[in-house]
């Protein structure tokens, strides 16, 4: 079965694994508290253990951990946005919701690299100057032949409406290795224009992982390290901007 | 009658079935058998079932019979499947009626991927219905497939966990602990079932004596908070119940295990930390995932009769996943450590599992092995009886817990605590219901060689009372004061110990209760084996088959610690991996090995940030063996003599009443 949404996959290509914050990083990153009434019911800070405020009063805890930043929510309205956020019908719409609600309570609230920049342009401004549905198509090579793994995302109307491993069983072995093939057998099956990008695994985590991404991207692009099958003009110029403007 | 858990498997790789085509699962099959792996586990999503014209379970459990694979398959609901809504129908989700509601009448709520949503009622009619026509299809299924191929069966066992009930918590009244409050769903459905239930337990005539009207004692709002504690265990063992009766109705060679399933990423004491975790783009909690198995494997289930063996789900899809790879393989060591060795072990993604480093699979499947073998068992030192496994314990239950460790278990059955040699102290919850019928169990419990402390809280019945006058005319009572008032009586070849519940503000209380406990336990004769100066870490001492122990130090932080650990008496230490690999192979041990260090009481350690470091130790005293073997044997004669007296005596019942019938 081809899962609609597959989870573990997504995560795997547009969440990579990064390393825990350095405790003497952390001191500069804000300590999210969750109050009722003036009751801590939960604090958070990445790699500060801040258990032990829970159940103090907020002006405690405030008074105790000195010189940092505090994000405070109040715990109706989180509990009001997660009971919003489960009516939609996908965890990166509810995600999606859940960080918007954060930010309407707070809105000095740092949002840092909450989403995947390639993520982010799907649904962002892409929306509007690419077609309404499309795909893309990425094949990450392994070290070794025969080690690729393939995970194609369907976008509608600035939506992801599918993310999955694509199912290439009906294809020859031949086939499957031929990107132009690749391409039209996706694009027959899905019903809308395939853009594939072919690249090695640790690319496309160095790329995930890296503060300018884009430009790491496009200058990928331009030594022909990823692959853009069919090579559209348009696509590449887009990567380009992208990275001369967002670096 | 609990019998002893067997444990064969105690690290289980989870396969998603339902994901994979009929080509590509042959060669995940193929590729897993290569790997070593001969058992596999997976979640059936009722979704799944429900909507599966591919047949794809039927092919799953050919494939894996072709293969010799065995199977374990999981029926009850559970969270952290890889399927939306965890497997459970969308329409059930779409009736408010049908969600469960917390303590502090919210919904619960699961923020995990393929989608976050509210816990549903298993109280609820609908969701009811629904579970039960689902286990009847998959009892149809199995039993086809057994008519039809009848070898197929041999190698599935079917695996029933306790569904919802532990995660039915207020997300925001966590603290220190992650199991507080009241457990339990407080839907409109469950109230109704709640309010049926109290009137019908309490027309029993024991709550009724000495006049009708005392049973409104019972069902006051007083108690409400009592009363909750033992519904939500009642509704645990019916649905425990029910569904091991549905799904034997027709597979009837199927076998049927009882597990506990715990997804610690799913538990909604995290949901809040999630939300500012996933608002943050932070990673998860450490910390907070570590102590969640700690709290959960403290606690003994038992199902049907047979004890619910201890598993920790680890999900690709949560939290856990955000992990460094050094956490991700402390949490699995850990949950083997305190799972495994209890009978229960690790559900893990078979992709997870391939994706940790080969050296620290080596030394996880080996540690396995050990305890597949029974070479390893942690043994409780103590039961702490609560009316629910889930809700909140007294204190004396968390100052037990602060000094035991992983010695102490909590349960919610008595049998639980009787079948269990090692124990040598029972501790109840002043929360508990004290009836006729449990007091006869608690003093057969002394009698058989056991401290069994009852507290003297009002929830005694008339009839309860008069049982442990009766059951006490054996002995004097010597009062001993421990910190609260405590009758000391001795029962056959044990201890009763009437104590005060204690009360009083929060540090003469806290004082008092560290009192008690310092009593009972020393009434016990209870010494934990090895004890640490940093309370940072965690010491996990597993009884080794032919003598020995098995200390692990567990080192959660990210800092290195150094620390003394210290013995009971003079022992000497090795290191525990080198000594397994040393007996596999056959060698003998040579007395004044190189390895081992000299005697001595005490030893200064370092273990590495997130390290565990597994220590051979040798020589410990074999008082408390001699002790566990005595009431091992003592069980055994009794019941002797009592089968022997049932077939030689006409009319003799093995009642207590009824022996007492016969020799008076």
């Amino acid at each position: 079965m081809e899962l609609t949404f597959d989870w573990v996959g997504f995560q795997e290509v547009f969440q990579p694994r990064r390393a825990p914050v350095a405790p003497t990083l952390n001191r500069h990153s804000p300590i999210r508290i969750i109050v009722e009434g003036q009751v801590v019911r939960e604090v958070f800070c990445e790699g500060d253990d801040l258990s032990g405020w829970i159940g103090q009063s907020l002006e405690q805890l405030q008074a105790g951990v000195r010189g940092r930043e505090f994000v405070v929510l109040d715990r109706e309205a989180v509990d009001q946005a997660i009971s919003r956020a489960f009516e939609v019908g996908h965890f990166h719409q509810q995600l999606d919701l859940l960080r918007g609600a954060s930010l309407k309570q707070a809105p000095e609230i740092r949002l840092h690299g909450p989403e995947h920049f390639w993520v982010e342009a799907l649904k962002g401004n892409w929306s509007k100057i690419l077609p309404s549905s499309y795909a893309l198509f990425f094949r990450f090579e392994g070290a070794t032949a025969g080690q690729e793994r393939d995970f194609i995302v369907v976008v509608r109307r600035g939506e992801l409406a599918a993310f999955h491993r694509p199912d290439l069983s009906f294809l020859s072995a031949e086939r499957k290795k031929n990107p132009a093939d690749l391409v039209k057998y996706l694009s027959d099956k899905y019903l809308v224009p395939v853009q594939g990008f072919f690249l090695s695994e640790a690319l496309w985590n160095q790329v995930s992982t890296s503060d300018r991404p884009w430009r790491d991207l496009a200058q990928a692009v331009r030594k022909n390290e990823v692959r853009l099958h069919p090579w559209r003009w348009s696509v590449a110029a887009l990567l380009g901007v992208r990275g001369l403007k967002n670096g | 009658m609990v019998g002893e858990p067997t444990n064969l498997r105690p690290i289980q790789i989870l396969v998603h079935y339902w994901e994979l085509r009929p080509q590509a699962l042959a060669q995940k099959l193929d590729e897993l058998i290569r790997h070593g792996i001969q058992h596999l586990a997976t979640f059936v999503p009722w979704q799944a079932v429900e909507s599966d014209i591919a047949h794809t379970l039927p092919r799953f459990l050919q494939a894996a019979r072709d293969r010799r694979l065995t199977v374990s398959l999981i029926l009850t609901p559970e969270l952290g499947v890889h399927y939306p809504y965890s497997g459970l129908p969308k329409d059930i989700f779409s009736q408010s009626e049908n969600l469960a509601l917390h303590e502090g009448g919210g919904n619960v709520p699961v923020l995990l991927p393929p989608i976050g949503f509210a816990l549903p009622s298993l109280s609820a009619p609908e969701v009811g219905k629904r579970y039960h026509n689902f286990l009847a299809r998959i009892d149809s299924l199995l039993a086809d497939l057994g008519r039809n191929q009848p070898k197929l069966l041999e190698g599935v066992t079917a695996v029933l966990g306790g569904g919802f009930w532990k995660y039915y918590r207020d997300p925001a009244r966590v603290g220190e602990r992650a199991f507080t409050g009241v457990a339990g769903d407080f839907s409109n459905s469950s109230q109704l079932s709640f309010r049926q239930r109290v009137d019908q337990q309490f027309s029993a005539r024991e709550f009724q004596d000495p006049s009708p009207t005392a049973a409104q004692r019972w069902k006051s709002r007083a108690l409400e908070g009592v009363n909750r504690r033992w519904f939500a265990h009642q509704n645990e063992e019916v649905f425990r119940m029910r569904s091991s009766q549905s799904i034997r109705k027709k597979a009837l060679g199927l076998q049927v295990h009882q597990a506990e399933i715990f997804t610690p990423e799913a538990d909604p004491s995290l949901a809040m930390s999630r939300f500012l975790q996933v608002t943050g783009g932070a990673r998860a909690d450490f910390k907070r995932l570590s102590a969640l198995v700690v709290e959960a494997s403290s606690r003994a289930s038992c199902a049907a009769g047979s004890a619910a063996e201890p598993f920790i789900h680890w999900t690709k899809l949560g939290p856990y996943r955000s992990l460094s790879a050094a956490e991700r393989q402390f949490l699995i060591f850990q949950s083997l450590l305190l799972c495994g060795s209890r009978g229960g072990g690790v559900l893990i993604d078979e992709a997870e599992w391939f994706s940790l480093s080969p050296a620290f699979r080596a030394r996880a499947d080996g540690l396995a092995r050990q305890m597949a073998q029974g070479n390893f068992k942690l043994p409780t030192a103590a039961y702490y009886l609560v009316p629910h496994l889930w809700s909140e314990a007294s204190d004396p239950g968390h100052e037990m817990a602060r000094r035991l460790g992983p010695s102490l278990r909590y349960a919610s059955s008595i049998e639980r605590a009787a079948s269990d040699t090692d124990a040598s102290l029972v501790v109840v919850d002043p929360n508990w219901i004290l009836n006729r019928d449990s007091i006869q169990r608690l003093l057969s419990l002394a009698r058989s060689g056991k401290v069994v402390a009852l507290p003297r809280s009002p929830l005694y019945t008339d009839a309860a009372r008069r049982e442990l006058a009766q059951g006490l005319v054996d002995g004097p009572a010597l009062d001993i004061p421990m910190g609260v008032s405590c009758s000391c009586i001795s029962i056959g070849a044990g201890q009763l110990v009437l104590f005060d519940v204690p009360e009083g503000a929060s540090e003469v209380h806290a004082e008092k209760v560290r009192t008690l406990v310092t009593g009972l336990l020393g009434l016990a004769q209870i010494h934990p084996d090895a004890t640490v100066s940093d309370g940072r870490l965690r010491v996990v001492s597993l009884k080794r088959k032919h003598g020995g122990l098995g200390v692990f130090l567990l080192n959660a932080t990210q800092r290195r610690i150094s620390g003394d650990l210290y013995f009971t008496g003079e022992v000497t230490i090795s290191d525990l991996a080198l000594v397994i690999r040393s007996e596999g192979a056959g060698m003998k041990k040579q007395a004044g090995d190189g390895a081992s260090s000299r005697p001595a009481a005490r030893f200064g350690l370092e273990v590495p940030p997130l390290g565990i470091l597994p220590i051979n130790v040798e020589g410990l005293g074999t008082e408390s063996e001699e002790r566990r073997l005595a009431a091992l044997s003592g069980q055994m004669n009794e019941s002797n003599v009592l089968e022997a007296a049932a077939s030689e005596l006409p009319g003799f019942s093995e009642s207590g009443s009824g022996m007492e019938a016969v020799w008076n």
